[in-house]
């Protein structure tokens, strides 16, 4: 499929020393670009289904069976909007053939905080990821066995009232 | 009391390609988030070695953690582990040219819920990233 999108973040840290009040710029990452050809981008996602203190606990993300964001995501963007709850994003993370097979990995984002994950390409050639086809992707519509439609990405509120947290959300691929 | 502050710029632009001239159908200004930090690590080409080095972090918790891959040609692993959780991973590819490879940002902009208490990159030579933590 030809590219449909083209995705640009421009991202500068910069470090202030709050004793003598001289900001520094120390990181400018510049204008790095991804081309590709399926979005998922939500503003105001709500995080439902899970038990308030089950971190981890599944919700439905992306129904579709047919994987409309592709078996892998190399660009995931989720930050909490909430001003007071803490969400769980796990991510299933393929691993390359020979190597251990994909594991979640769940971390915890406070109010306020995000979490980016921003590859450039899609993969790289005479590599192979269990699960998927794109090195460095995270995956995302299928199982590790790619053999299930089990949602990967998946948010979960640890505090609060499910019914009333938000994240924001961009996976593309 | 903190002692740095930091802040990121960021702002997301996504445009339809399949149009000409090609519209920015997603414009989001991130709207600098910033945390009020103590200590810093700091090491804009962070050698990796043919194996898995330990990220020198500043503190047992970070929040924030900045990693990207500078390499053209070479891709890299981030370990982390977060707080409370294992250790998990994620693949950084290599850029299409050096100092254009894969990013990983984790920021909270409070020092209340979440962290990374471990952290570490592997690789099979010696490559250079950039890394950024602060607690």
């Amino acid at each position: 499929m030809a590219p449909s999108i083209s995705i640009s973040p421009t991202l500068t840290v910069q470090v202030q020393s709050l004793t003598d009040a001289s900001p520094k710029q120390l990181i400018n990452i510049g204008g790095i670009s991804f081309t590709g050809t399926v979005l998922f981008y939500n503003e105001s996602f709500p995080v439902q289904g899970g038990a308030p203190t089950a971190p981890g606990t599944a919700i439905p993300f992306i129904s579709d069976p047919t994987n409309k964001i592709n078996n892998n995501a190399p660009i995931v963007y989720v930050r909490n909007l909430d001003n007071s709850a803490i969400i769980a994003l796990t991510m299933w993370l393929p691993t390359f053939a020979g190597g251990a097979a994909a594991q979640p990995g769940t971390i915890n984002i406070g109010p306020g905080g995000f979490i980016l994950v921003f590859n450039p390409t899609t993969g790289t050639s005479g590599a192979t990821i269990v699960g998927g086809s794109n090195a460095g992707a995270i995956g995302f519509g299928a199982s590790p066995a790619g053999g299930s439609t089990a949602n990967l990405i998946n948010l979960a509120t640890i505090t609060g009232n499910v019914s009333a947290v938000y994240a924001e959300v961009l996976v593309a691929g | 009391m903190p002692n740095i502050s930091i802040i990121l710029q960021a702002q997301f632009v996504i445009t339809d390609t399949t149009l000409s001239p090609s519209p920015q159908i997603i414009t989001r200004q991130l709207n600098n988030p910033t945390l009020a930090a103590t200590s810093e690590y700091y090491m804009p080409f962070f050698q990796t070695i043919n194996g898995t080095k330990a990220i020198p972090l500043p503190a047992a918790t970070v929040w924030l953690l900045y990693v990207r891959n500078l390499d053209p040609t070479n891709n890299i692993t981030l370990n982390y582990t977060p707080t409370g959780g294992s250790s998990t991973s994620v693949i950084l590819l290599a850029g299409s040219s050096a100092g254009n490879g894969g990013i990983f940002l984790y920021q909270q902009p409070a020092e209340s819920a979440g962290g990374i208490t471990a952290a570490g990159i592997t690789a099979t030579a010696v490559v250079s990233c950039c890394i950024q933590a602060a607690a």
